[in-house]
């Protein structure tokens, strides 16, 4: 372990160069940054990552039936478990995709689930995202430095290899995939995550496209190859937003779409990987309502807890939100990316009784969740340790079977006080590792 | 029951030469148990290639291709289509409830349904509710090309009091959905020679009513309903894509007559 914390800084220094960064849009001004790599990683056991795994599993295949659900016979809202304000009004829901059915019936193909471990064990999930969750990048390649920089700790210490991301990534393209090529769609190398998008593609053996490569023809997906031979493309890991995947469907403006795109896909002709629309589970509306899918759709009581939630929009919710606004965190559930987020001890009590309007005026837009103390994790800081606060994001492949990824993304707050780890708020990462025994 | 017989044409000059345009084109009317298409033909020129295509609201259309250089795009459609309207209504789908981009409340568009209300002491939920509401917003309303764009959302022409028939479709989805009762866009061509039109239908009594508030007047059999959706967003008629850098300049041209 010593040996990691020496060479932490070359690491840091390496992934620099390979350009292991991500962007941050905020106040209108986009900022580019390194992730900082810290060499402690987050040890999960072998019966513990076998528990997460059930409890994931789980939790994405009730998600996937609840987009096949809505964007088909909608039986959930019919029978009561799900108001409709909160599948039909929600931002992430696109009547674009109304009846589609995409190849194997398949929506979320790449989950990425955030959880965070309270002091007494138990794991809570915080979020789930379904539409382009990123990150599976930056621990491969640290584990790949890490390995290279002290191959003594991996030789001493049973960790699951978690190098095979890229062959369940290629392995859910493949079963997906209609006829033909897998690519990965970036918008490009100005792209934030352009590190990620084009380390994937090599890994994964799929070729990485520009919008520009892409075109559509006689209703096939076609990838352009300057020997003038046409390749069709069976399966598209696009890294673009839904609503500038396709000018002529959504946003009109858009020119890193692929114009005509959606059409192939609706006719089965190719397969998106994630399927668009998916933004209708995984708000932090839904959010509430995952454990009654599980329980809807499986028949089964949801193994993973969700962080205790008060949803506004039901009176009895919100009275005790009301009452009970300084001890909870209340978000809104249109913003992403930990904006958005308050928690009430922080407020002074002018802004606490201003919150209260706010969200008695529109209840439908927050949610409030009571304040879990989730672990800290020992931080590389000078000659030292200190503790900061950590979450997990659970990478939940599904192909031909659902399985989770044995690591994940182990994100830091760099301020000893945030219980934030978002990484667009600034904070950094950690490997984590999967006992083998 | 009516036969009417359609001409669409749509004209799109381009100052410039592009290239690599991507098309799409809906004005196949709509098939269902009200309106059905006897005939239908349609040039598109120039294009490399074009499919016929449907999406998620059940709207038809023609998606196509340009990859050369030109510098305009003509498209001409003729059909036949019977309109019925005793046949039965399609189902309600539950987002034309909320609120879409076009069609966000604001207090000005509160306002209108509270004086609305008030005026006529009842909240506005049945035909003749909104046949009252209609007119009012018919009176204070001013029709007026060029005094909106295709961006300006409903609460954005109310305050302006005037526009188009996207505006007064848009205001007046707005104050239905408001009101309680889910309302949608609707885009298609009436009797008569002109551009397209935009109008609105309003879920009533288990069924799809049309109004058209440009016009003060419910729509009847001789309406073509082309497109629907939550707004204007989801509703056009003709959208595209092309390379190049061109000022473009487009003309609707629409004929519509009875075959008695």
């Amino acid at each position: 372990m010593r040996d990691m914390v020496e060479h932490m800084e070359g690491i840091n220094r390496l992934m620099a160069r390979y350009g292991v960064k991500f962007g941050i849009y905020k106040n209108r001004e986009f900022h580019e940054q390194l992730f900082p790599f810290d060499p402690l990683p987050r040890v999960i056991t072998k019966e513990e990552f076998a528990y997460l795994q059930k409890g994931l599993s789980q939790r994405v295949e009730a998600l996937n039936c609840f987009l096949a659900d809505v964007y088909g016979e909608k039986k959930i809202v019919r029978d009561g478990v799900i108001p409709e304000d909160f599948i039909f009004s929600s931002k992430g829901y696109l009547p674009q995709c109304e009846g589609m059915m995409p190849p194997k019936k398949i929506y979320s193909h790449i989950s990425g689930i955030d959880l965070v471990q309270a002091k007494d064990g138990t794991w809570y999930i915080l979020e789930d995202n379904l539409r382009i969750p990123s990150g599976a990048s930056y621990p491969m390649i640290a584990r790949e430095l890490t390995r290279q920089a002290s191959p003594r700790t991996f030789m001493k210490n049973h960790v699951v290899d978690n190098r095979n991301y890229a062959g369940m990534l290629k392995e859910v393209m493949d079963h997906v995939n209609t006829g033909g090529i897998n690519v990965v769609l970036t918008p490009g190398r100005y792209n934030a995550a352009f590190f990620e998008h084009s380390y994937l593609a090599e890994r994964s053996g799929a070729i990485l496209a520009m919008p520009q490569d892409l075109y559509v023809e006689n209703n096939r997906l076609y990838y352009r190859q300057y020997q003038g031979k046409q390749l069709q493309v069976g399966t598209v890991y696009r890294r673009i937003s839904d609503e500038y995947l396709d000018p002529l469907c959504f946003e009109p403006g858009t020119l890193i779409g692929v114009p005509g795109i959606m059409d192939v896909y609706r006719s089965g002709n190719v397969a998106l990987v994630n399927a668009p629309g998916n933004g209708v589970a995984d708000d932090k509306g839904i959010y509430y309502f995952v454990p009654h899918m599980v329980k809807y759709y499986l028949g089964e009581e949801a193994i993973l807890k969700n962080a205790p939630t008060y949803l506004a929009f039901y009176e009895q919710d919100r009275t005790f939100i009301l009452e009970h606004l300084e001890r909870l965190v209340v978000k809104d559930v249109s913003e992403a990316g930990g904006y958005g987020v308050v928690f009430g001890s922080d407020l002074t009590k002018e802004k606490r009784e201003e919150l209260k309007r706010t969200i008695a005026g529109d209840p439908r837009r927050f949610i409030a969740q009571e304040v879990i103390d989730f672990i800290d994790l020992d931080i590389v800081e000078g000659d030292g340790g200190v503790p900061r606060k950590a979450d997990l994001r659970a990478f939940v492949l599904s192909g031909e079977t659902t399985r989770v990824w044995p690591s994940g993304l182990t994100r830091f707050s760099r301020n000893p006080d945030s219980f934030v780890v978002n990484s667009s708020q600034g904070g950094g990462f950690k490997d984590t590792w999967v006992l083998s025994q | 029951m009516k036969r009417l017989r359609f001409r669409y044409e749509m004209r799109l000059k381009l100052d410039r030469s592009v290239w690599d345009h991507h098309f799409l084109i809906r004005c196949r009317p709509m098939e269902n148990a009200r309106q059905h298409r006897e005939e239908m033909a349609i040039t598109i020129e120039p294009a490399d290639f074009i499919s016929e295509v449907r999406d998620g609201f059940g709207n038809e259309g023609y998606a196509g291709s340009v990859r050369e250089l030109h510098d305009s795009l003509l498209v001409e459609a003729r059909g036949v289509v019977r309109e019925d309207l005793s046949g039965i209504s399609d189902s309600l789908h539950p987002m034309y409830r909320f609120p879409s981009a076009y069609t966000m409340p604001d207090e000005g568009i509160g306002r209108f349904l509270e004086e609305t209300r008030a005026e006529r002491k009842q909240p506005c939920m049945d035909k003749e509710g909104l046949s009252y509401m209609m007119n009012r917003l018919y009176g204070r309303f001013v029709y007026s090309p060029g005094a909106t764009t295709v961006a300006t959302t409903a609460a954005e022409a109310l305050i302006l009091g005037q526009g188009v028939c996207q505006d007064y479709a848009h205001v007046f989805i707005s104050l239905c959905r408001l009101a309680g009762v889910p309302a949608r866009y609707v885009a298609g061509m009436m009797l008569g020679e002109g551009a397209s039109h935009a109008w609105v239908e309003v879920w009533l009594d288990g069924g799809w009513q049309g109004m058209d508030p440009t016009n003060n007047r419910l729509a009847d059999e001789t309406y073509i309903k082309l497109t629907h959706g939550r707004d204007f967003g989801d509703g056009s008629i003709d959208r595209g894509r092309f390379l190049g850098f061109a000022g473009q300049s487009q003309e609707i041209c629409v004929k519509v007559e009875e075959i008695i």
